[in-house]
């Protein structure tokens, strides 16, 4: 069902408002609305955001962006830490708050960027070090003549193989040749696969040059870490080459430094990152405010079972200088009510199938009690067989068990478990085990499907009969409540259209007696009368239901269909004439079946509820209720 | 030919047809669903039934099949 909800009035002395926020945001039961129905009664104007609080905002989001930063330097995420982090009450933030939280986040923070960047330097190095490796061993004995030549100049450059490397090299040497005048070394070695390291040696006048020329050629020099980058390549690979045993150690103690500031810092960052996100939360809110010279009005909605409670909660906490008023929501307002599906546990899996549509608006009707009796039926109806049912079950039952802290899966297999229970039942009135083996375990058919063409047929038929009508029932119902008593009679005629017409049909075909025929075209001429007399134009469209009623013969086609790839992956097992073959033929057949057994009934009763059965009566387009709370507070109506 | 061979070629045209027509029709429809499912997600379960319409053109093939096999028999 659809959560009644009711219209409230919020008026707080301006000086309150800051309280008055974050109770409502503790609470998480108003949805805030700015909607202000007397706006020509009372000089109201939009609270809106003053240059003083829009300072303070970007205030705020530089803080939470820093300690976002600093969250992410720290390592190890708890999945509780937030719940841990949340105290009972958060105090309103005043500016010398703020100031003193500002100052201890840009404290930590300090601490934390040191340890990070002594982490990052000692990575940086190992992973250039252990990628350079095999290149400075081979290039130190060289490295070591060069520092002490004060003639000489040298360079260390990297060449990517891939697209040119390979022509890069000999070019390099041409290159060197030509402005060197052959006064030159070149030493190369690959580190990697596709990259080589190559070392020139050249004298010092040329080395402006060599420079220039290398970036004119896009050649990248060899990338030091920043302790080393500004000595001199041999000096600098020398102290790299020092300092390798030693990296892994600095690295490990700086990883051990910042785990020991995770657990002493982390959940103070994270209480504080949760005491700006709702700062940051009330003051968006307080943009739908609106003011007097003394007083501040909030609008909202909240669902009828929990008025009293915010009632009590606003006198207590405030001693009756905030009044809560509220008043009844009328027919004309419902477009703008927020929608809250409310229906017991077990059928709150199948919100999850009306959603997929739209949310119902308020004041209709919330189609999930009956999507939650007639999808498991379809579901049986077509894929009915013992076998398939109870892979189907255990299949549920492992996802539900696998999954069971994500919501959508964990509805999705309640779903199937109901529908898996529902081919079962179907199962045995089909006498179906995996097609005609039923048969073997003493499984007799009271409704062969293989067979009974026309009883399926009529079933199928009797079951869309129902749906439909209960649809345009719905419907007129819907109709009557928003006071539309043009389209309450259209449906109502509707209703007896699709009734007559069908009993007139079983009438002609023996199944009910031929004597009730005239009555039943009487009832036919009477709905079309009222179709046409009432609702004209549209009226018309009530001839489809006709149509729809036989849509619900894919009950029994595609149901056959099943049975019959049953039927066939027996048939085929058996003909091999190996009995360990023929099982496991068969056992592939059948579980390709299965497969199509999961999604074609799925789709199929799908369709069957969003196009025949919604169409008359389901009113899409529901606002949905988003309380005014914080993001990680969980919803309060569903508890 | 048997007569009960024209009554089966009848019920195979009936439900072929009508099978031929569901495809071309899911065809398009689905190449555009996907199109506007990519832009907007939210319109999958819109996009979910414009998809499936069609297919009452073929269970009604079917069942024409179905009639002319063992009730017209």
């Amino acid at each position: 069902m659809i959560e009644p909800m009711v219209k409230v009035r919020l008026v707080s002395p301006r000086t309150r408002v800051e309280q008055v926020t974050a109770v409502l945001q503790e609470v998480g039961l108003l949805h805030i609305d700015s909607t202000p129905i007397e706006a020509g009664e009372i000089p109201l104007r939009p609270q809106g955001m003053s240059k003083c609080v829009r300072q303070r905002r970007a205030e705020l989001e530089r803080l939470h962006e820093d300690l976002r930063r600093l969250l992410l330097l720290l390592p190890g995420v708890p999945s509780n830490e937030r719940l841990i982090a949340q105290s009972p009450r958060q105090p309103v933030l005043t500016e010398e708050g703020l100031t003193h939280l500002a100052d201890r986040v840009r404290e930590i923070g300090r601490h934390i960027d040191d340890l990070a960047t002594k982490l990052k330097t000692s990575e940086e190095e190992l992973a250039l070090l252990s990628k350079y490796e095999r290149a400075l061993a081979g290039l130190a004995p060289f490295l070591q003549f060069i520092q002490k030549s004060e003639e000489l100049d040298h360079l260390g450059v990297t060449l990517e193989e891939g697209k040119e490397s390979r022509d890069l090299l000999p070019l390099l040497r041409e290159l060197m040749a030509k402005i060197t005048h052959n006064r030159y070394e070149l030493f190369h070695t690959s580190v990697e696969e596709r990259v080589l390291v190559v070392l020139l040696v050249f004298p010092r006048e040329y080395s402006v040059k060599i420079r220039a020329l290398l970036w004119e050629e896009g050649i990248t020099e060899l990338r030091l870490p920043a302790s080393v980058s500004d000595k001199p390549l041999g000096e600098a690979l020398r102290m790299l080459l020092q300092k390798k045993t030693e990296l892994p150690l600095d690295a490990n103690r700086h990883r051990q430094e910042l785990k020991e500031a995770a657990l002493r810092w982390r959940l103070e960052l994270v209480q504080y990152q949760e005491t700006v996100e709702r700062c940051l939360d009330q003051l968006e809110a307080s943009t739908l405010f609106y003011e007097t010279d003394m007083t501040t009005f909030i609008y909202g909605w909240v669902p009828c079972c929990a008025l009293v409670k915010l009632s009590l909660l606003i006198q207590n906490e405030f001693d009756g200088k905030v009044v809560l008023e509220e008043s009844p929501v009328v027919p004309k307002e419902w477009a703008a009510v927020p929608v809250a599906l409310r229906n017991p546990g077990f059928l709150r899996p199948f919100e999850t199938v009306t959603r997929v549509v739209a949310l119902p608006r308020y004041g209709s009707i919330d189609p999930t009690p009956y999507v939650a009796l007639f999808f498991p039926l379809f579901y049986g109806v077509i894929l009915g067989d013992v076998g398939y049912g109870l892979l189907l079950l255990v299949a549920a039952v492992m996802v539900r068990r696998r999954y069971r802290s994500h919501p959508l899966v964990h509805d999705l297999s309640t779903i199937f478990l109901s529908a898996s229970g529902s081919a079962i039942l179907f199962g045995l009135l089909f006498g179906e085990l995996f097609g005609e083996l039923g048969e073997y375990v003493g499984l007799h058919p009271v409704l062969n499907r293989m067979q009974a063409f026309l009883p399926l047929l009529s079933l199928s038929i009797g079951i869309g009969t129902v749906h439909v009508v209960l649809g345009l029932a719905l419907g007129a119902y819907s109709a009557w409540r928003y006071g539309n008593r043009q389209d309450c009679l259209t449906k109502c005629g509707g209703t007896v259209l699709v009734l007559s017409f069908i009993s007139l049909i079983a009438s002609v075909a023996g199944i009910l007696p031929r004597d009730w025929i005239s009555a039943e075209v009487t009832g036919l001429l009477c709905a079309l009368v009222i179709i046409f007399v009432v609702g004209r134009g549209s009226g018309a469209m009530e001839l489809h239901n006709l149509v729809n009623v036989l849509s619900y013969l894919r009950l029994m086609g595609i149901g056959v269909a099943s049975a019959a790839l049953a039927f066939a992956a027996n048939k085929l097992g058996g003909m091999v004439g190996n009995v360990f073959l023929g099982i496991v033929i068969a056992g592939i057949l059948h579980g390709i079946n299965f497969i199509f057994g999961i999604f074609s009934p799925t789709i199929q009763s799908l369709r069957l509820h969003y196009v025949e059965f919604f169409e008359n009566f389901f009113a899409p387009g529901g606002r949905p209720y988003k309380p005014f709370r914080h993001l990680h507070q969980a919803l309060p109506v569903r508890e | 030919m048997t007569e009960i061979g024209l009554i089966a070629i009848g019920a195979g045209l009936a439900i072929g047809l009508a099978a031929l027509a569901t495809g071309l029709a899911q065809a398009k429809i689905g190449a555009a669903a996907i199109a506007a499912i990519l832009e907007k997600p939210e319109t999958f379960g819109t996009m979910l039934i414009l998809l499936v319409i069609p297919e009452t053109l073929v269970i009604f093939g079917f069942t024409v099949a179905v009639l002319i096999l063992f009730a017209l028999k």
